[in-house]
């Protein structure tokens, strides 16, 4: 196919007509398995031709909709909800300590490597995943225990212990960083996060001031004794040398008398032997 | 940490093992129904049959030589372009042609892994029909046209191939199929009746929802750019979606 073009040189002055051959853009047979890689003009037909989306486009509606609108209600339909909440609310009384975590991702193998550290260092503390909101909701509203309710928002896991060693607790949620603590039952007492490092103060001093108290009270309790002891002592030794001396001075009188049969009676032993 | 989950309230009850115990974890399991095979319809015979490599034709009949008409294998497929059991199938995504070798590997692949219990798989082309010439190796050009060396079917874009369907989910038959797409001699895919409506459902909307106000089909038909000049009649016909 050939294309007539108009061009103006500069040098003549004048419009000249140049003939350009430009070359068949498609052939009558093409391959269809490889077909041949587009020309210029085609290619940038076809990008300036490429579909253009429109801007506000939503991509996801259920990111614009409040999560309450998407959630079914779980509690409303499936009986076994409400036994957990069941479950949930008697495990809040039976146990002394409940620690509230934030967890992160973490693991299998993680997670079964903080259960044998747990039990190495023989700390009992039930860890449950996944805390469903809804049944916290269902267990809680209403209680006491409500203000828990907006900690379960987001991913929550409870803890829940059988000692009340807070100290302890802290040692081993250094060697779980994806579990993160932001709230402690402590007691029936819900403990801010802030709250739980002076407990732990407290409770490292408190053994120490028990302990100075008790020694303090039992001090002139055994004074009292110790001397009480010591009076007894020396009585009874006192009394025993002043008995002693007494029969030291009654047998000296009839020592004498019983001196002679006393010597015989020994040759004649010392014989026998 | 056991856990027993032979329980019927699946993995409520714990054994304690020493100090810590694991409670189990998410709080409520959503088992989801498998699903409902009702309205499918088993064909009479469960595997694909036998197709010919060469057709019969009636006695005394030469067997007619053909053009090549590449325009069988070229543009889109008009009619077999859905499954008609609506479950799960193989769509061309490009032209071809396809041989009786590749009717046989087909064949072989989908029986040696179709469960015939509660699975079938039935054609979708026919068998082959074009006559494809060649002159001996080595001759020189003229002296006729060559001999038939054998037959084929021409495959358009978005040809339905196989359907694979029965008691059987798309996990199951994908493997089967995929295998064999992987071998056909075009680009091909194995799709399930949900993902070709939304494949198509896809072309549609970036048609529909296109702020582009400049389009293939509209400089075409306006001849924007002097187009004319170098587009090829299915240019104007299909407006640069098939070659």
């Amino acid at each position: 196919m050939a294309l007539f073009t108009m061009s103006k040189s500069p040098d003549l002055g004048s419009k000249l007509i140049s003939l350009v051959v430009q070359q068949v853009r498609f052939r009558n047979r093409p391959n269809l398995k490889n077909p041949l890689p587009m020309h210029y003009n085609r290619k940038r037909l076809f990008a300036v031709c490429e579909p253009v989306p429109p801007p506000n486009k939503p991509v996801c509606d259920a990111m614009l909709k409040p999560s309450d609108q998407n959630s079914v209600s779980i509690v409303d339909e499936n009986p076994y909800a409400l036994f957990l909440a069941g479950k949930l609310r008697r495990d809040f009384t039976k146990h002394p300590m409940i620690a509230i975590f934030h967890i992160d991702s973490f693991t299998g193998r993680e997670f079964d490597r903080i259960r044998l550290m747990l039990h190495d260092n023989n700390f009992p503390m039930e860890i449950q995943q996944r805390v469903n909101r809804q049944v916290t909701a269902a267990a809680f509203k209403g209680t006491k225990w409500a203000p828990i309710i907006p900690l379960c928002e987001s991913k929550t896991a409870f803890g829940f212990c059988s000692t009340t060693d807070v100290s302890m607790l802290m040692k081993m949620l250094k060697k779980m960083p994806a579990f993160i603590l932001i709230g402690l039952i402590y007691e029936n007492r819900l403990l801010h996060r802030d709250d739980v490092d002076n407990l732990v103060k407290l409770s490292n001093n408190i053994v120490n001031l028990h302990s100075q108290l008790s020694t303090t009270l039992n001090l002139p309790i055994m004074n009292l004794t110790q001397n009480l002891m010591i009076g007894q002592v020396t009585l009874t030794n006192s009394l025993s040398s002043y008995t002693k001396s007494q029969e030291s001075s009654s047998s000296s009188s009839d020592s004498d008398s019983d001196s002679s049969s006393d010597s015989d009676s020994d040759t004649e032993s010392k014989k026998k032997i | 940490m056991l856990i027993c989950r032979a329980a019927p309230l699946g993995g409520m009850c714990t054994r304690f093992v020493g100090c810590a115990t694991q409670v189990p974890s998410c709080g409520l399991k959503n088992y989801v129904l498998p699903p409902s095979y009702e309205g499918v319809e088993f064909p009479d015979r469960n595997k694909l049959k036998f197709m010919d490599k060469v057709p019969t034709y009636p006695a005394g009949l030469r067997p007619p030589k053909m053009m090549k008409n590449l325009i069988f294998m070229r543009g889109p497929e008009p009619v077999h372009h859905s499954l008609i059991h609506q479950q799960y199938g193989i769509v061309a995504l490009g032209p071809g042609r396809l041989r009786s070798g590749h009717f046989e590997m087909m064949r072989m692949t989908i029986g040696r892994r179709l469960d015939t219990s509660r699975m079938f798989a039935i054609w979708r082309v026919d068998p082959p029909w074009q006559p494809v010439t060649r002159k001996g190796q080595g001759k020189r050009m003229g002296g006729g046209k060559g001999a038939i060396d054998h037959y084929v079917t021409p495959v358009k874009h978005g040809r339905i191939i196989v359907e694979l369907g029965g008691n059987c989910e798309f996990k199951e038959a994908f493997p089967i199929l995929r295998e064999v797409a992987e071998k056909l001699p075009f680009k091909a895919k194995p799709v399930s009746h949900q993902m070709l409506q939304e494949m198509r459902q896809k072309e549609s909307n970036s048609e529909k929802y296109n702020i582009n106000p400049y389009t293939l089909e509209y400089i075409i038909r306006n001849n924007l750019g002097k187009s004319h000049h170098w587009i090829s009649p299915y240019d104007r016909k299909w407006f640069g979606k098939h070659i």
